[in-house]
């Protein structure tokens, strides 16, 4: 019996196999349709013919499964990507700059910084119209601390907001203060389609502002009804030139067009599949076997240059400035020559050309390239604010005490574990080494949460990090060095530096605010509480049969205008 | 024999209680939590999180609300994406990743029982050979690096198959074959090291010398008693494919449970990490049982409850 049975057992395992092979989880993709599914089938040929002919469909990887689509939990570039298809603002950003969202006019009343924006007639995707007090409920919804957005201050520019969102919540009478704050709060409704909002201080870049994500309108029926609407496929009710149709968690999300959008008979695509591929070499090779159309930035760096011979790799420069985070409280950091001597002894040319590659460039001040100054560009109007000298470095490290490196205590480089920065931290150090005869420097490899719990408590000397802005203005970077924000995590604490931040953005003269915004980024690289080290830029992959991908400095990913050919 | 299964069930139990317990105290012990950041959370909103989600609670309160969950079947909401709970992604990914896994282990087995007799049978010759070379490589390279050579070659190169995703049978044809590579070469190995032996027996020389035709003997004789080994690693074999599989399955991009785990720990998600990790261990406490159960079926000689063998 056993022998037979064990065989017969091995037998009819087999030959599941092959019957499994005819109706397997295919059922599961949903294959019951009389096409194969788009992206993630055999190549070309086949389904180019029999769907492509009618529906116009975009693959595009967002690398994981985004929490939610509610614009005001939004906090990953990826989820911004997708609520830019999904969902719009007073204004857009788009070919040509800021352009006419929701709103199809505005009017500013320099004298009380207030915003007027007349609402034209759109719709949110189950046909509910948009309406002014949509805006009031979903920029107090932002700001109301309960909500837990962790882009709420992005909302501060209005008068009040900070106010609202700064109550701590853990406190008894919180409800009540909420309450109280929440009418303080300066936006209003003056009509069904006038919008009225007073800002803090003269915000040039406002227009700009809302367009983002944490401006967007919801709607408030579906908020109300669930307030996890924005993770469910069914309550995903948007007013973007796109809307949800199918969300299949850990694996794709797929969005159509919007017929209820204002502008819908510009919008080409007709469907959008995001998947989530995580793997950058996986990720690749689906581009290159025509499994996906566009990939995202995470492309290997080994690859880099092969695609770049091949003429195929795309780049875009963004504000983006990768920096070295340093501890100022902690010896022998804590003097400002030796970090000045760290910054001076490295060649951040060859860093760019030979480590980093894709799209950057050497920074030569903390704010990076792309920002409006009077028509000038920051970064050519604050000059060249770093130096790189060697001999003038060694100097610096001589008087501070450690001539030639000589009785340097040493420091720790806390990393997180990223293949891309490993290989810049390698070679700063080593150019340290060789520059300085600093030989003392530690590696230390940790797992990002470990690395982000550390930076939290400033547990740790030196740190890479880096920042993408917000938005298009030089304060989004400048704010980040004052003593009071939360990414400060190089306790830098010069009063200066403070006091001129905090007199800019009171300014309501454009160009003192500039000057200001100068003196202080000089200050900051003379203290050099973070080393520069370059602009970031970005490198992606497009399928030459889409066109019409809107990208900007601020790593805005668009569809509205594209299309295939 | 009943007796002893469920004298094992209640072992079983009692492992996975002590899994669940070490796991859960692990879980809480790495730094940082679901909420930590690279871009810090201000502290307000931050509390207000671990407060609803009770992680302000002490320690042991919060380990006896989960445990009491779990005896309910209630794996509890995902932190990271807290419309899901962990029974919902268990029930999407477990299917995949499950068909992945069983799949790998048949393409094994089918292939490395034959495999292995014919080396064995051949002893020395050039099947044994070719035998011994490709199971070393199989079990010696990593099986990732096998899953990209794959994908390098029969997608990118030939474009036989599609490189990544999952849903089609074409789509499952390079995971398969990644992830059941080491096996394969291990079960090769050991089906050829216990024909082998079964070969140098004296009832083996007794049937050829008889006049048993060859087929009879490899069939009824040879087969049924070098099988055993194979049977009895079952258990480890599936516990290596279900941890192969999380690899494979981020290399392919497949929806599997692999992921979730992952991601699981990356963020700090509690529930899932716990859940997956309980999941798992079920698995494959219930398989080392179903192990020890068909072995003992299929060989007279093994008294489960230990006797006079």
């Amino acid at each position: 019996m056993k022998k037979s049975l064990v065989l017969f057992l091995v037998l009819v395992l087999v030959m599941t196999m092959f019957v499994g092979c005819n109706s397997e989880p295919v059922n599961e993709e949903g294959n019951g349709e009389n096409e194969e599914p788009n992206g993630e089938e055999e190549p070309n040929g086949e389904e180019e013919q029999s769907e492509e002919d009618e529906l116009k469909v975009v693959t595009y990887n967002i690398q994981s499964d985004p929490r939610s689509v509610d614009p005001a939990l939004s906090s990953t570039t990826n989820e911004n990507t997708l609520i830019v298809q999904l969902f719009e603002g007073l204004t857009r950003q788009g070919p040509g700059g800021v352009l006419p969202g929701i709103a199809e006019e505005w009017t500013v009343d320099e004298e009380t910084n207030t915003y007027t924006f007349k609402l034209r007639d759109a719709k949110f995707s189950n046909g509910d119209p948009i309406t002014a007090e949509d805006f009031v409920y979903s920029w107090k919804r932002v700001l109301d601390p309960r909500t837990g957005s962790e882009y709420a201050y992005m909302l501060y520019y209005i008068k009040g907001g900070a106010a609202l969102n700064q109550i701590d919540i853990s406190q008894d009478d919180s409800d009540a203060k909420i309450e109280e704050a929440l009418e303080e709060v300066q936006v209003k409704a003056v009509d069904e389609k006038t919008l009225e909002v007073t800002l803090e201080n003269l915000t040039p870049y406002f227009l700009g502002l809302v367009s983002f994500p944490t401006y967007h309108p919801v709607n408030s029926n579906i908020v109300e009804a669930d307030i996890e609407w924005g993770s469910k496929e069914e309550s995903i009710i948007s007013n973007g030139p796109f809307k949800m149709e199918e969300w299949k968690h850990g694996e794709k999300i797929t969005v159509v067009k919007n017929e209820q959008y204002w502008d819908s008979e510009n919008v080409n695509l007709d469907k959008i599949e995001f998947l989530m591929v995580e793997q950058g070499s996986t990720e690749l090779t689906m581009w290159e076997t025509g499994q996906l159309d566009i990939t995202s930035q995470n492309i290997p760096v080994t690859e880099l240059e092969r695609l770049e011979e091949e003429g195929v790799l795309k780049k875009q420069a963004v504000i983006a400035t990768r920096f070295i985070s340093i501890n100022t409280q902690r010896a022998p950091l804590d003097d400002a020559r030796v970090r000045n001597a760290l910054s001076m002894a490295l060649d951040r040319e060859s860093i760019v050309k030979n480590v980093i590659k894709a799209g950057s460039s050497p920074s030569t001040g903390y704010v990076p390239t792309g920002m409006i100054d009077d028509g000038r560009d920051f970064r050519d109007v604050g000059g060249v604010l770093i130096e790189e000298n060697v001999e003038k470095a060694q100097e610096l490290l001589a008087e501070a005490g450690y001539p030639d490196g000589a009785g340097f205590s040493g420091f720790e480089v806390m990393v997180s574990s990223n293949e891309k920065t490993k290989a810049i931290v390698d070679a700063c150090v080593e150019m340290w080494k060789q520059n300085l005869n600093i030989t003392n420097i530690d590696i230390r490899t940790v797992e990002s949460k470990v690395a982000s719990e550390r930076r939290k408590s400033y547990d740790f000397d030196m740190t890479f990090s880096g920042w993408y802005g917000d938005y298009l203005d030089p304060m989004t970077f400048l704010e980040l060095a004052t003593s009071k924000s939360g990414q400060n995590s190089m306790q830098y604490n010069n009063e200066d530096y403070d006091k001129l931040i905090e007199e800019a953005n009171s300014s309501v003269d454009e160009n003192l605010r500039m000057e200001k915004m100068h003196e202080a980024e000089a200050i900051l690289m003379a203290d050099m509480p973070l080393i520069p080290i370059n602009v970031e830029g970005v490198s992606y992959l497009e399928s030459e049969r889409v066109t019409g991908v809107y990208r900007n400095i601020l790593n805005l990913v668009d569809f509205k205008w594209a299309d295939i050919q | 024999m009943l007796k002893y299964i469920f004298k094992r069930i209640l072992i079983g139990i009692i492992v996975l209680w002590l899994i669940a317990t070490l796991t859960f105290f692990l879980a809480h012990a790495m730094p940082g939590g679901p909420f930590t950041r690279d871009k810090a959370l201000p502290e307000p909103i931050l509390n207000n999180l671990n407060a609803r989600y009770h992680l302000d609670d002490p320690i042991t309160k919060q380990y006896v609300d989960y445990m009491g969950n779990l005896l309910r079947g209630d794996f509890g909401p995902s932190f990271r994406y807290p419309t899901e709970t962990v029974n919902d992604l268990i029930a999407r990914g477990f299917p995949i990743s499950a068909t992945i896994g069983i799949f790998a282990l048949i393409f094994a087995l089918v292939l490395g029982i034959p495999a292995g007799m014919i080396s064995a049978l051949n002893h020395n010759k050039w099947q044994d050979g070719l035998s011994l070379i490709v199971t070393t490589i199989l079990i010696s390279v990593p099986n990732f690096i096998i899953a990209t050579l794959l994908m390098y070659v029969f997608a990118y190169k030939l474009r036989w198959v599609p490189a990544a995703l999952w849903g089609t049978p074409k789509q499952a044809i390079l995971p398969i074959i990644a992830l059941g590579a080491y096996p394969l070469a291990f079960i090769t190995k050991l089906m050829r090291s216990s024909t082998l032996e079964i070969l140098g027996q004296d009832c083996i020389r007794t049937s050829k010398a008889k006049g048993m035709p060859k087929k009879i003997i490899i069939f009824r004789h040879i087969l049924r008693n070098s099988i055993l080994p194979v049977l009895s690693i079952i258990g480890p074999i599936t516990a290596s494919v279900l941890v192969g599989g999380l690899v494979i399955e981020k290399i392919f991009a497949i929806p599997g449970l692999g992921q979730h785990l992952i991601n699981g720990i990356l963020n700090r998600d509690y529930t899932v990490i716990m859940g997956l990790t309980v999941f798992y261990s079920f698995m494959l406490v219930t398989a080392v049982l179903i192990t020890d159960i068909i072995y003992s079926l299929v060989d007279p000689r093994v008294k489960l409850t230990g006797g006079d063998n």
